[in-house]
């Protein structure tokens, strides 16, 4: 097996995916690129869209931001060949990405027009969903950085290694991380929740 | 094990191995504080499983699985774009982002071409003056600045549609009562003129009656099938009489019209999408009133706006067509909509079009708007990148 180092821009967070080009070293062709990446497709895109949605607003911004892990994922497989766990590999790419995506949502806020009146009056309106979900109100009041990795454990059923990989730290350190998150959460939930 | 190590370990409690969770289990049974951390562990885990997890919209692992063949996919999105208004859309947030760039090219858009279309009309004789060089033009060339390319780039797909002296597809326009606003098309026109009568820019041939989206082969199958707003809205209601055909009637010549034959390109292969934007009452008052829409298509790792077209209510019906000389894939994107109309809940803005879409689904276009009541505006935040068209080809 022949670790590389993937060109991708996307693996600037946590350890690089362990990839082999196939047997006897070579790269892989094309049409092994391909099977395997709607391999991908097909198995991590409805999850992904899961996850995703627990780390930014809506699903719209979710779909949006999936299309371009898959982009991503389809223009780095030729450097990265087959994948010892894409699905660690798939949920880096899609955490970095929604990572910035929250961090250009900070800066400018975007207000759909129809919501517009609602938002200037001082309220949501009555049309966003996260307003009367608690546990989505309670993910919201966590910090990002808890937030992804308490879904990465819970909403993408990834283990503490696999989260580990996606973040860049020790298994150890995320199962720590992970106890404080959800007592995070919990406390959140028990508030948004109310009596 | 002291009782924070227990307690870091319940999440993980599937991840260990079996000596690990007998101490665990022991450990918690006799443990208050551990057995508080278990329970709560307990409800977290409920409450994530009772999460109704978001179902991907249709279409989306299509559109995924597209990305495999760069033949045919859509590229990704905000890539690539050479100006800066669609870059200020990609540099700020995601869809949202994009939707305002979206806004504020197609203002800019509007507002050259309608500047463009002034310059020349204002000027006298300027239908005939083969001679004018791109300083007076509408349509400078792509070197002429962002702005002046977007416009070139609408021009030239509006080409075909305005032929004067070969488009035979006018007729068929009008008979299908599918008709324009020409607000545009008076824009493009002029455009396409001055573009003409530059040195070394060939003339566009127009649009083929032939063509796969719209025209196909046989004489039984008619070319467009008859809309209920042909009734509503007579064939060319809302087109200028300049730009106006006479159903049956040949062309008129006229002096701009250019007398060479028109050179092949590799573009005579347009394709024709209708476009159709209606609401769903058709109380509500739109009557002269314009929709906007952009089509962008695919180009390099990006997409460039191709065609801009302004659609004038005639009733509760705006309709033009687009003829398009890039290949598919398309997106389709609904800009403006005109008070009271909001686009109906789960109407996509904006659609992606593969060749197949075009092809299969009749080339036509339609997003519905409902009056802008309370129910309306509380739609989902949504509005879903639904299927490129239509089971029923949109109509």
């Amino acid at each position: 097996m022949i670790h590389v180092q993937p060109a991708d821009p996307e693996a600037r967070v946590g350890a690089v995916p362990a990839a082999h080009h196939g047997a006897g070293g070579a790269a892989l062709a094309r049409d092994e690129l391909e099977t395997l990446y709607i391999g991908l497709v097909r198995a991590y895109h409805a999850p992904l869209i899961g996850y995703v949605h627990s780390l930014v607003p809506g699903i719209q911004q979710a779909e949006d931001v999936v299309q371009d892990t898959f982009v991503r994922a389809y223009a780095s497989l030729p450097t990265v060949g087959g994948l010892d766990n894409p699905k660690a590999w798939l949920y880096r790419i899609a955490t970095n990405l929604a990572i910035d995506h929250i961090r250009r949502g900070r800066r400018v806020r975007w207000v759909s027009l129809d919501r517009l009146a609602h938002v200037l009056r001082g309220a949501e309106g009555p049309g966003d969903p996260a307003a009367a979900d608690p546990v989505r109100r309670a993910l919201a009041a966590l910090a990002p950085d808890e937030r992804t990795l308490l879904m990465l454990f819970a909403q993408a059923e990834l283990t503490a290694p696999e989260v580990a990989e996606v973040l860049g730290i020790t298994a150890a350190a995320a199962r720590k991380r992970r106890q404080r998150a959800r007592e995070a959460f919990m406390l959140a939930y028990r508030k948004a929740a109310g009596p | 094990m002291t009782c924070a190590q227990i307690q870091v370990l319940i999440g993980v409690y599937a991840e260990l191995d079996a000596p690990t969770r007998r101490l665990l289990d022991r450990h918690v049974r006799g443990c208050a504080t551990c057995a508080a951390a278990w329970h709560d562990e307990a409800a977290f885990r409920r409450l994530m499983l009772e999460r109704r997890d978001p179902q991907p919209r249709p279409g989306l692992e299509a559109r995924l699985l597209a990305v495999a063949n760069r033949d045919t996919a859509w590229p990704p999105p905000r890539a690539g774009r050479p100006d800066p208004a669609p870059a200020l859309g990609r540099s700020m947030a995601g869809s949202h982002g994009r939707a305002l760039s979206r806004w504020l090219t197609a203002g800019l858009t509007v507002a050259a071409i309608g500047i463009g279309a002034w310059r020349i009309t204002a000027r006298p004789g300027h239908d005939a003056d083969p001679t004018a060089g791109p300083a007076e033009g509408a349509v400078p060339g792509p070197a002429g600045g962002p702005m002046a390319g977007r416009a070139a780039a609408i021009a030239r797909v509006g080409d075909p549609m305005l032929a004067p002296a070969a488009d035979d597809t006018a007729g068929a326009r009008s008979a299908d009562g599918v008709g324009g606003t020409g607000d545009h098309r008076r824009g493009a026109a002029a455009a396409r003129e001055r573009t003409a009568s530059l040195p070394g820019v060939p003339a566009r041939p127009a649009a083929s009656p032939a063509s796969p989206v719209l025209m196909p082969a046989g004489p039984t199958t008619p070319p467009v099938p008859p809309t209920p707003s042909a009734d509503r809205a007579p064939a060319g209601a809302a087109r200028p009489p300049d730009t106006q055909p006479a159903a049956g009637a040949p062309p008129t010549p006229s002096a701009e019209a250019p007398t060479a034959a028109p050179t092949p390109s590799p573009t005579a292969a347009a394709r024709l999408l209708a476009l159709r934007v209606e609401a769903e009452d058709p109380a509500l008052a739109l009557d002269g009133k314009q929709a906007a829409v952009l089509i962008e298509a695919a180009a390099g790792d990006g997409w460039t706006p191709v065609y801009e077209e302004l659609l004038a209510f005639s009733g509760p019906i705006a309709e033009g067509r687009a003829a398009l000389d890039a290949p598919p894939p398309y997106a389709v994107e609904l800009l403006g909509v005109p008070a009271p109309a909001v686009l109906c809940p789960g109407e996509a803005r904006r659609r992606v079009l593969t060749a197949a879409d075009v092809d299969a689904a009749v080339g036509i276009v339609r997003f519905r708007l409902c009056a802008a009541a309370p129910a309306a505006t509380e739609a989902p935040a949504a509005t879903p990148e639904a299927p490129a068209l239509a089971a029923d080809g949109g109509r």
